[in-house]
């Protein structure tokens, strides 16, 4: 290119940059402030991708929310407006985001994403913005160790999403319970601390230990992978007493299909890491999902607020014949959000992470009381899915049947 | 020297100055985004040098930014380094990754090299994800070098600027060099240009481990930008492919076609993502992923009627161009 036509393309580009610094030099969006405007609050599910499943029935939680908050007249008197965007279910498309939401959206309130894998990414980004982030997407003990604005809706953290099936398992007549466990972990942030646990404590591997369990088979896979056969034939060989499969929704449906095809048949299978047999898919699955154990956080027949209200919004608009643990998750964390805006009539980040401490929140997956680093009391109900629906079957005070020994 | 002779640098010095102060002057989500455009046009200047100047089709530029990426994280998790310290490393770790991969497979020539840059992105996902100093899927934090959002997005913004200005000066050098005459002698008929005495798989090597050097370079900021890492977002072959897209829509082989594909690229994928979440037509909801159809079309109209990308507009009738 000659100089003259070099300069030309320069000269242009010089022009264009004066306009943008004309147009855009004006102070840092905090947030909207006018009683008139709006209160955004934003965030970003995995709408498409490998979590659309779970986003989907948190999707529906904050519709039905944000819906019944404007028609009862708002957050403080203002409108709320809900902006979620799709982040595709990946952390770096949702790190963009969430600096558009920070930076150019002026969200004033944050809700997370789905997942660990995507969640740990944005932390970095509502810590440094000084955001409260209100949490019902995902769980991770080591993100509430390490940030302070995390604000959790899940009673139980990713180091202790095997204890409602080991609890369980101490229910049992000492000569009925299991005595070897093979277990499976997609290679996945959340699910590996499943596995191990947090700083020494709590995981699966630990509740094995303590009950005394032999662990015979015990691999890592790749999330997405579209085989498991065979790592199912190695897990089948080692002949368990108890599988677990630390999972996410899609290749937490593989494993459960695979199972099935192999006629693996260990007396107890629990898909322990996401959430997935509340969800709408996992009846798609027809025999190979029956009499798998699960977690959930609430169930209708708890009386909480709002649960059953939601669980009839989901019937009515999504044919969502049972609550998902998402949808409960995510209308809590609004709940709780809710209570604080309206109990600190502010909304300064700082305000509403301190109200927080030692406070208790009725939400719909029941009375939450924090700890000081943003997490709750342990707290879950263990599944199992029954022909058509799922059953609670432990705690005892809780359930609402008896679980189906052996798998089949 | 004529007065035109100066109109290039003197425009060039004009922008530099318009741009010093944007990243205390224009909105946050403003200076992020033109932060977003500088990174991915410091690793497009990467590779277009072989990429562009030299024909070679690479899909593996996101390993050479992810080894910068994981570098850099690793050394300031396990060793405490600042960021500043841990950029040189990021740097020569990308170079020496780029080594053996060019020795292996630049004396294979057209769709080979390509294939095999694609699988290498793989591994290097795998490795990410199964080894203990990676620290497997559970990904790396690093520490922000600078507190609150003001700060952390200026500083930033001037760190990616000033290595897209380096970057920019150095393929105009390669562009007006023997090196890059050698490179484009090697894209237009390799078999000439080795008859002709260029030593081909040196010259080529060469532009391959310089590229590297400014992926690495860019994995390195990145690391300390975003504050985490994971394997599946840093070795990503989606950057690789925006990478290609930013170089064919910019101008291949072009010192300004980085610079100005990168702008376009983003800005579009932006304004596509947050468009199709709003907007319903007949109550239809737009699939998200839909952004990558339209940057799917763009690449093909540029392949078909615009081969020289928008820097060839200014140039109609020399340089590089891209065949399909």
């Amino acid at each position: 290119m000659g100089p003259r036509k070099s300069a030309r393309l320069l000269v242009s580009a010089l022009a264009a940059l004066t306009l943008l610094a004309a147009s855009c030099a004006t102070g840092d969006d905090t947030g909207s402030e006018s009683p008139n405007e709006p209160i955004i609050v934003g965030g970003t599910l995995g709408l498409s991708g490998d979590y659309a499943t779970s986003s989907a029935a948190y999707k529906a939680a904050y519709d039905f929310w944000v819906n019944k908050v404007n028609s009862e007249g708002g957050l403080l008197g203002r409108k709320v407006k809900l902006i979620i965007y799709d982040d595709e279910s990946n952390p770096t498309t949702a790190q963009q985001l969430y600096q558009r939401l920070i930076n150019e959206d002026g969200a004033d309130l944050l809700l997370a994403p789905y997942s660990t894998q995507v969640g740990g990414a944005i932390v970095p980004i509502t810590e440094r913005a000084g955001k409260v982030l209100w949490d019902g997407g995902f769980v991770s003990q080591e993100l509430h160790a390490r940030n302070k604005m995390i604000v959790t809706s899940w009673p139980y953290q990713d180091h202790q999403y095997g204890r409602p099936l080991f609890e369980y398992f101490k229910t049992l007549p000492a000569g009925e319970r299991p005595k070897s466990l093979a277990l499976v972990t997609a290679q996945n942030p959340f699910t590996l601390v499943v596995r191990t646990g947090y700083e020494g404590k709590e995981g699966v591997l630990n509740y094995a230990k303590q009950a005394g369990m032999r662990v015979v088979f015990d691999e890592e896979y790749d999330q997405k992978a579209t085989d498991v056969t065979g790592l199912i034939q190695k897990a089948k060989a080692t002949n368990p007493d108890v599988f677990i499969a630390l999972s996410l929704p899609n290749d937490g449906a593989l494993i459960a299909k695979t199972v099935h095809q192999q006629k693996f048949q260990p007396d107890f299978y629990c898909s322990c890491g996401s959430q997935v047999t509340t969800l709408p898919t996992w009846r798609d699955l027809g025999e190979a999902g029956n009499n798998v154990m699960s977690t959930t956080t609430a169930w209708p027949t708890q009386d909480n607020p709002g649960l059953e209200e939601l669980a009839q919004h989901l019937e009515e608009k999504l044919d969502y014949q049972e609550m998902p643990a998402y949808g409960a998750g995510g209308l809590a964390i609004l709940q709780v959000m809710e209570q604080a805006v309206e109990g600190t009539a502010s909304l300064d980040q700082t305000r509403l992470r301190n109200y927080l401490n030692g406070r208790t929140f009725d939400t719909a997956v029941g009375e939450l009381r924090y700890n000081p680093d943003g997490t709750l009391a342990f707290g879950a109900l263990l599944t199992q899915f029954q022909d058509d629906h799922n059953e609670i079957i432990w705690p005892e005070e809780e359930a609402t049947g008896k679980a189906r020994v052996p798998l089949r | 020297m004529p007065r035109s002779r100066w109109l290039g640098p003197a425009a060039a010095a004009g922008v530099l100055l318009v741009m010093a102060p944007f990243g205390y002057t224009l909105k946050l989500g403003i200076v992020t985004t033109i932060t977003a455009a500088l990174m991915l046009a410091l690793v497009a200047h990467g590779w277009n040098m072989l990429g562009g100047f030299g024909g070679y089709l690479n899909f593996g530029m996101a390993v050479f930014f992810g080894v910068g990426v994981y570098s850099s994280a690793i050394l300031n998790e396990r060793l405490a380094w600042g960021m500043w310290q841990t950029l040189p490393v990021a740097a020569g770790l990308a170079v020496l990754t780029a080594l053996p991969v060019g020795l292996a497979t630049l004396r294979l020539r057209g769709h080979y090299f390509a294939i095999f840059t694609l699988v290498i992105t793989f591994l290097a996902q795998s490795a990410a994800l199964n080894l203990a100093i990676t620290n497997g899927a559970s990904g790396v934090y690093t520490t922000a070098p600078a507190t609150g959002p003001r700060p952390i997005a200026a500083l930033f913004y001037y760190c990616f600027l000033g290595f897209v200005v380096l970057a920019t000066g150095l393929a105009y050098a390669v562009q007006h060099s023997n090196f890059g005459y050698a490179l484009r002698a090697i894209r237009e008929d390799e078999d000439a240009a080795a008859a002709l005495g260029v030593r081909t798989t040196a010259v080529k090597l060469a532009a391959l481990l310089l590229g590297a050097a400014l992926a690495g370079l860019a994995g390195g900021l990145y690391a300390f930008q975003t504050g985490y890492i994971e394997p599946t977002g840093t070795f990503s072959l989606g950057l690789s492919l925006d990478v290609v897209l930013v170089c064919v829509i910019g101008g291949l082989g072009t010192w300004q076609g980085p610079l100005l594909g990168a702008g376009i690229v983003v800005l579009l994928e932006q304004w596509l993502r947050t468009l199709f979440a709003t907007v319903h037509p007949f109550g239809w909801t737009i699939p998200i992923e839909s952004n990558r159809i339209v940057l799917g079309l763009l690449l093909v109209l540029f392949a078909l009627y615009a081969k020289r990308g928008v820097a060839g507009i200014f140039r109609p009738a020399r340089g590089s161009q891209l065949n399909v």
